[in-house]
């Protein structure tokens, strides 16, 4: 098995489970996949990759979210996911509905705030490991996690009246 | 969720989101990524790159026979220079080659043409990516005075990560037909999804157990294709359900060589069952005289469909050739229960309870192995309410974890705390946890 194989192997399903969180949508979570690989192996070309969990973790993250701000204006259909032990048919598609509001929100913020938003409730990645990977500060991590949580705060709460 | 790491920075708490936000997070959080677009994905980037290593090394010896044949061509035609040779004295020539070789490849450092990808310095090892347990349990009293009951779903929510070593290409399934469970038609969607899932499957076929001489295909195998697929489902659809399965007579077939398949060659063998087969020998010898006489080299997945652990002994000894035991409860999990024999899974060791005293404690999947996504049901009795801590033990890529969760047994009545109990009761055959082996079987 050849190095690029095994980066593939062991990182692709990572790199698919992130885009497929934020984006909800098995084709462009693939699509995103495809991505992600041309874009690092265009990378690796000019210089040798040192960490390749930390950036396939933030290519992977950036371009879902880019994908997901691209798709804002159409919803495409849920595909079928694997629930776990459901509470029942309403909460369920109210969760859904909740998962769905939250993905476009997230489509709304400032780059770098979805990126961290991802990373830390999606992912659950340390403060210090968001950093590495997007190669920040781990304060400019908490701030922008802090913005983050308000600014989607605020759009569900718009998006649903009755809260 | 990680009792062992408090540190807010490290772990992230959803308490700290608004409930609107936090709902939201959490079902993106309790959903799985299908596991067959997934791996599609992955096989379709692995076919993106080039293969850099076996490249660098290829240059690096033809660089190499490169360099050798200057040495010898400026050897043949006496242009010896001192820049090249700082020794000129009178050294046979085959030292000078040697010393040519030896200037002129570069060394590590004056490389930079190469890009050599050093992953396993690089990239974090897959036993440090996170694993977590999710956990959800009900508790209460059986009846207004019975004992306390606890009943918990532990979901293995873990990266998915590819075993490394390619499987045989040629898979056979011996498909349980019994009629004592309404599990047929689940088996039956697990073989399908499991010809649909695993790309390095291209030949199969299937036994129906109790067999006979009903080979799905008799004569050789069919090529795992979408119409041959379909066919097979239409083929099942026919099949009638037996009683007790013969797993004797089925394993008895691996015993003398199969038609198209030459002796030597790997073979995957799927044994989907309730978990409750039947034959009429010790484990030992039914396990020992496959071993002495199958001609093939043979893993073995063993994939269980309901609840009941009598074959425990036998699956675990069947699969110690690298294969493993998987469970499949439900249509929700056949598609990660499929991909199962293909990744890494958690295999859970010790299932326990510190504070509270249980009385009994009882498991769905200890020494099973647990796929990203798969299910463990626990249920235990308490003698009165109060907190305790349930304790999971067990391996993870080679590397031994452990988790612990706070739970609190109530005193209220609850209904579904205490048929949980009873169903995996009735399922275990009334054994409590760590039952004896099957040594024999009725």
């Amino acid at each position: 098995m050849t190095d690029w194989d095994r980066i593939v192997r062991e990182h692709g399903p990572m790199v698919y489970a992130t885009a497929w969180r934020i984006l909800g949508h098995a084709a462009d979570a693939e699509d995103v996949v495809q991505d992600v690989f041309l874009q690092v192996h265009e990378l690796h070309k000019n210089e040798p990759v040192r960490y390749w969990v930390g950036l396939l973790r933030r290519l992977a993250t950036c371009r879902a979210l880019d994908r997901l701000r691209q798709r804002r204006q159409s919803s495409p259909l849920d595909e079928a996911s694997l629930p776990s032990c459901s509470p029942g048919p309403e909460a369920m598609l109210l969760s859904k509905e909740l998962a769905e509001r939250l993905r476009q929100a997230l489509a709304q913020l400032p780059p770098r705030e979805a990126s961290v938003f991802c990373m830390r409730y999606f992912e659950d990645l340390s403060y210090q490991q968001i950093a590495e990977a997007l190669r920040i500060r781990v304060g400019a991590v908490a701030v922008a996690l802090h913005k983050a949580r308000a600014r989607l705060e605020q759009y569900l709460l718009e998006a649903v009246p009755g809260e | 969720m990680d009792a062992h790491n408090p540190d807010p920075m490290s772990v992230p708490h959803l308490d700290e989101l608004s409930e609107v936000v936090r709902l939201g997070v959490e079902h993106v959080r309790s959903q799985l990524p299908p596991a067959d677009r997934m791996h599609r994905a992955v096989e379709a980037a692995r076919r993106l790159g080039p293969p850099p290593p076996p490249h660098a090394t290829r240059h690096r010896w033809a660089l190499f026979a490169l360099t050798g044949a200057i040495g010898l061509a400026l050897i043949a035609y006496g242009l010896q220079d001192e820049r090249f040779w700082p020794s000129t004295s009178d050294e046979g020539t085959n030292e000078g080659m040697v010393h040519s070789t030896e200037v002129n490849v570069p060394s590590q450092g004056g490389r930079p043409k190469f890009i050599d990808v050093d992953v396993e310095k690089d990239a974090a090892p897959p036993s440090a990516t996170p694993v977590r347990l999710d956990v959800e349990a009900v508790s209460g009293c059986d009846g207004n005075s019975g004992p306390c009951c606890l009943y918990a779903r532990v979901r293995a929510v873990l990266p998915v990560i590819d075993k490394l070593e390619r499987p045989a290409n040629h898979a056979l399934f011996l498909l349980d037909t019994s009629k004592c469970e309404p599990g047929l038609a689940l088996r039956t969607k697990l073989l399908q999804v499991l010809l649909e899932c695993d790309r390095d499957i291209q030949h199969f076929d299937v036994q129906p157990l109790p067999v006979g001489e009903r080979w799905y295909q008799p004569d050789g195998w069919r090529p795992n294709t979408a119409s041959a697929r379909a066919r097979l489902q239409d083929c099942l659809k026919k099949l009638s359900v037996d009683g007790p399965t013969d797993l004797a007579s089925g394993l008895e077939r691996l015993c003398a060589p199969l038609p198209g398949l030459m002796a030597g060659a790997p073979l995957q063998v799927f044994l989907l069952s309730d978990g409750r087969c039947k034959w009429e020998t010790e484990v030992s010898d039914l396990v020992s005289r496959l071993r002495k006489h199958c001609p093939y080299r043979v893993q073995f997945h063993c994939y269980r469909t309901g609840l009941g652990n009598e074959n425990e002994t036998l699956f675990e000894s069947l699969a110690r050739n690298g294969g493993g035991t998987y469970n499949c409860r439900a249509e929700a999990d056949v598609v990660a229960a499929a991909m199962a024999h293909r990744w890494e899974c958690l295999r859970l060791d010790r299932v326990a309870f510190t504070g509270g005293s249980p009385t009994e404690v009882l498991d769905s999947d200890l020494r099973v192995a647990v796929p990203p996504g798969g299910e463990v049901q626990i249920a235990a009795r308490f003698p009165q309410p109060g907190r305790t801590t349930l304790v999971l033990e067990g391996t993870f890529c080679g590397r031994k974890v452990s988790f612990v969760h706070p739970l609190e047994v109530r005193a209220l009545p609850s209904g579904l705390a205490a048929r949980g109990w009873r169903e995996l009761q009735s399922s275990r055959g009334a054994s409590p946890i760590a039952p004896e082996p099957d040594a024999k079987q009725p």
